[in-house]
C-alpha cells in the first residue's frame, strides 16, 4: 500500500515537507560553467537607437536592417555603413557608421551619420554625427565643419582643438588639448591625457590618467 | 606590530583645529582644520572633514571638503563625495564620478608633454601625412 502524501491540515510543518519534496523532484540546475553556452538564456535581437536625420525623432530598432522608415516623418533612412578611402565630395546620409580611412579626405559635401571613425581628413563640408566621433592617430578635422554629440580620442592620438569645443560625453584614451565643455561625463582612461580648460558635470580619471588643466567639475555649472 | 593601513594620527569628527599640523606619519582627518597640513605620510580626509588651507602630503585620499591647494608627492585619490576648491598637483590622480572640483590640476603620470600649442586660425587636429587620392568615391558596405 502506497503512502499517501495528502495532508489534511496545511500548517508550517506540511509546508516545509512540501518544499523539501519539490526540491527533490526538481534538482538545482548545474552551475553556469557546466552549462552549454547560451543555455537558459533567451537570444534577443540587437537593439539600435536611431535618430532620424530628417526630423530628429529618436526610436529604437530591433535586429539588423539595411534601411528603415522613420516612425514620425516616414522618411526612408539608410542604415548601412560607409567607408571613405579617397577624396570625397558628395552626400552621405546614414543611420550607420562612416569610417574615413587614412587615405580618405572629405573635401566638401554633407555627411550625416550616427557614428564616425576618423583616421583621415575632413577639409571642408558639413559633417554632423548624431552620436560619437572617434578620432584616431593621424586624423585632421575642422571643428567648424564637424559636429558630434560625443567624442572619443583613441589610443595614440594627440588632438589639439584650437576653438572652444562642446560635447556631451568625452572619452580620452589618447591625449587632448582643448578648451572643453562637456555636459555629460569626461572619462580619462589610464593612458589618456587632457590639457587646457575643462568644464564638465562629471569627471572620472582612471589611475594613470593625466590631467593638466584648469578644471571645473560641478554638477550645476554646465 | 604596526599596521601601515591604520592612520597614526586621527582628528576626530568633533575636533576643530586652527593652525598647522605637521606629521611624519599618516593622518586621518574627520574634523575641521583651519590651517595647513604638512605630512610626509599619507593623509585621509574623511567625509565629514572640512579643511581650509593647503595640504602637502605623500598621498591624499579625499572624501571630504577642502578649500585650498593639495600637493601630493605620489598620488591623489578623490572619492565621489570629495569637494575640492583649489589646485592639485601630484604624480598620479584618480577621480571618481561625483566629485566637485574647481581649480587647476597638474598631473602627468606618463611625463608626456601636453600636445603642441594650438595653431591660430587652423582648427585642425594632429599632423597627418596621409596620401590623398584623386578620384571621389565612397565604398559602401552593409554589416551583416
Amino acid at each position: 500500500m502506497s503512502k499517501s502524501r495528502k495532508v489534511d491540515v496545511v500548517d508550517s510543518y506540511a509546508t516545509i515537507k512540501a518544499v523539501a519534496r519539490a526540491a527533490d523532484a526538481h534538482p538545482a540546475p548545474p552551475p553556469a560553467e557546466l552549462r552549454a553556452p547560451g543555455a537558459g538564456t533567451t537570444a534577443l535581437p540587437p537593439k539600435k537607437l536611431i535618430e532620424c536625420f530628417e526630423c530628429g525623432f529618436k526610436f529604437q530598432l530591433h535586429g539588423r536592417a539595411a534601411n528603415t522608415t522613420c516612425n514620425k516623418c516616414r522618411a526612408v533612412l539608410d542604415l548601412t555603413d560607409h567607408i571613405v578611402d579617397q577624396r570625397w565630395t558628395g552626400t552621405i546620409k546614414t543611420g550607420g557608421m562612416v569610417r574615413v580611412l587614412p587615405n580618405g579626405v572629405v573635401e566638401s559635401g554633407t555627411i550625416i551619420a550616427n557614428d564616425m571613425v576618423l583616421e583621415g581628413v575632413i577639409e571642408s563640408g558639413n559633417v554632423r554625427l548624431m552620436r560619437r566621433l572617434e578620432v584616431r592617430r593621424g586624423c585632421r578635422f575642422s571643428e567648424k565643419h564637424t559636429k558630434a554629440t560625443d567624442l572619443l580620442v583613441a589610443d595614440g592620438a594627440t588632438i589639439v582643438l584650437t576653438e572652444p569645443a562642446e560635447y556631451r560625453d568625452v572619452e580620452l584614451v589618447g591625449a587632448l588639448r582643448a578648451s572643453l565643455k562637456a555636459t555629460g561625463t569626461v572619462t580619462i582612461h589610464a593612458n589618456g591625457f587632457f590639457a587646457g580648460h575643462l568644464q564638465t558635470a562629471h569627471l572620472t580619471v582612471e589611475e594613470g590618467g593625466g590631467l593638466s588643466a584648469d578644471v571645473q567639475v560641478d554638477l550645476v555649472s554646465p | 606590530m604596526e599596521n601601515s593601513a591604520t592612520p597614526q594620527s586621527v582628528i576626530a569628527a568633533d575636533v576643530e583645529i586652527t593652525g598647522t599640523i605637521k606629521s611624519t606619519g599618516s593622518v586621518r582627518i574627520d574634523g575641521k582644520l583651519d590651517g595647513e597640513l604638512n605630512c610626509t605620510g599619507d593623509a585621509i580626509i574623511g567625509k565629514s572633514a572640512v579643511i581650509k588651507g593647503n595640504l602637502a602630503v605623500n598621498t591624499a585620499t579625499i572624501e571630504g571638503t577642502i578649500n585650498g591647494n593639495v600637493t601630493a608627492k605620489d598620488r591623489i585619490e578623490m572619492k565621489s563625495s570629495a569637494r575640492v576648491t583649489g589646485d592639485i598637483r601630484a604624480k598620479r590622480l584618480s577621480v571618481e564620478d561625483g566629485v566637485t572640483f574647481i581649480g587647476r590640476s597638474e598631473v602627468n603620470p606618463s611625463g608626456v608633454p601636453a600636445a603642441a600649442s594650438p595653431i591660430a586660425g587652423a582648427p585642425v587636429v594632429d599632423d597627418s601625412d596621409a596620401d590623398k587620392a584623386d578620384a571621389a568615391s565612397a565604398r559602401q558596405f552593409v554589416r551583416r
